[in-house]
C-alpha cells in the first residue's frame, strides 16, 4: 500500500497515513462541506490495511477544531482500528489535544466510552 | 453614504453590544473564515478558553446548519445560502444569532426536533450525544441531529428559535439564538 499524505485546507484536516510503519495521523481542523466524500476514501484505505497490518498499529489525532459530522466518521475509522486490535495485532490510538483544551479532552473521553481499545489522551502545547 | 447615518449605524452597533455580524450569502470557505474571525475577536475580548471554545463549537454547528439546510437562491434577498450571523456580548453572557430561509413545511418537524432536545437536561443530552454519534458510525450518513446536541450540550442553555413569515408562503425566516454565560 502506498502512503497517504494529504495537506491541510481552511477546512480539511491534514493526512499522513503510512502503513508499512503502522502509522496513521490525522491534525489540524476537520470541517468539510461534505464529510463523507472526504473521509469516505480513507475508510476504505483503512479497510484494506486491515486486511493484513503490520504488528503495531498507532492512529494519531491533533485537532483544532471539528463538525459534528467529521466526529461521526472518526469513530467509524477508530472502528475499523478496533478489529484489527481484536483480532490480537498491537493498536493504539493517541488523542493529543492544546493542553488548553478541555472540550478536546472531552471529545477524547467520549470515544473510550464508545470504544474497545486502548485510547491515551494527553494535552500537549499546540501552536 | 452620508458619514452621519455611518456614525449612526457604528453607535447602534455598539448599543447592541454586538462583536461582529454578517448579513449575505455563505459558502464553507466563509464559515471557515468566520470562525477565524469570531476567534481572534473572542481572544481579544480575553474570553476563557473553554467558553471561546464553545462558542466556536455553536457557531461550526450553527452555520454549516445554515448553510446545509438554508434555501439557496432567494430571489428576494439575492443568490446564494443567505443568513444573518450575529455574535454579542451583554450582561455577562455572549448571544449568537444565526438565521436563515427555509421552507415553510419544515417548520413543525424543526420545532418539534428542537423542543424535544431543551426538554433534556445535561446528563440526558450527553448520553444522547453518545446514542446518536454511535448510531451514526453506522450509517454513511452520520449521525443526525448531533449539531443541535452539541449547540446545547456547549452552551449549557437552551436553544431560543423563532419562525417569521417571509415575502411568500413557502418560506420563513428561522432563526436561533444561543446564550453562552461568560
Amino acid at each position: 500500500m502506498e502512503n497517504i499524505e494529504i495537506q491541510p485546507t481552511a477546512t480539511t484536516p491534514r493526512i499522513s497515513f503510512r502503513p508499512l510503519e503502522g502509522y496513521f495521523e490525522i491534525s489540524g481542523k476537520s470541517l468539510p462541506e461534505n464529510s463523507y466524500d472526504f473521509f469516505q476514501p480513507l475508510l476504505e484505505y483503512v479497510e484494506a490495511y486491515a486486511e493484513k497490518p503490520v504488528d503495531a498499529t498507532k492512529l494519531v489525532f491533533k485537532l483544532q477544531y471539528f463538525n459534528t459530522s467529521s466526529t461521526s466518521h472518526f469513530l467509524r475509522m477508530i472502528k475499523k482500528f478496533e478489529k484489527i486490535h481484536a483480532a490480537g495485532k498491537n493498536v493504539e490510538v493517541h488523542w493529543f489535544y492544546d493542553e488548553e483544551d478541555e472540550d478536546m479532552k472531552e471529545a477524547g473521553e467520549d470515544f473510550k466510552v464508545l470504544l474497545k481499545l486502548p485510547i491515551l489522551i494527553k494535552g500537549i502545547k499546540m501552536d | 453614504m452620508n458619514i452621519s447615518s455611518a456614525l449612526d449605524q457604528y453607535k447602534s452597533m455598539g448599543n447592541h453590544q454586538l462583536i461582529f455580524g454578517y448579513r449575505g450569502s455563505l459558502s464553507n470557505d466563509l464559515v471557515s473564515a468566520l470562525i477565524q474571525m469570531a476567534d481572534s475577536k473572542l481572544k481579544e475580548l480575553e474570553t476563557p478558553f473553554r467558553k471561546k471554545k464553545a462558542i466556536i463549537n455553536i457557531l461550526i454547528e450553527g452555520l454549516q446548519n445554515s448553510l446545509f439546510h438554508s434555501i439557496e437562491g432567494q430571489k428576494t434577498v439575492g443568490n446564494g445560502h443567505n443568513c444573518l450571523f450575529l455574535l454579542g456580548k451583554r450582561e455577562g453572557e455572549y448571544f449568537i444569532r444565526i438565521g436563515n430561509f427555509i421552507e415553510s413545511s419544515k417548520k413543525e418537524v424543526l420545532s418539534a426536533k428542537i423542543d424535544k432536545l431543551n426538554s433534556m437536561d445535561a446528563e440526558q443530552i450527553q448520553q444522547t450525544y453518545l446514542d446518536v454519534l454511535d448510531q451514526g458510525a453506522l450509517s454513511d450518513k452520520g449521525g443526525a441531529g448531533l449539531g443541535f446536541l452539541r449547540i446545547i450540550r456547549d452552551s449549557g442553555n437552551k436553544i431560543a428559535y423563532s419562525f417569521e413569515p417571509a415575502d411568500d408562503n413557502q418560506q420563513m425566516f428561522y432563526s436561533m439564538e444561543i446564550l453562552v454565560s461568560d
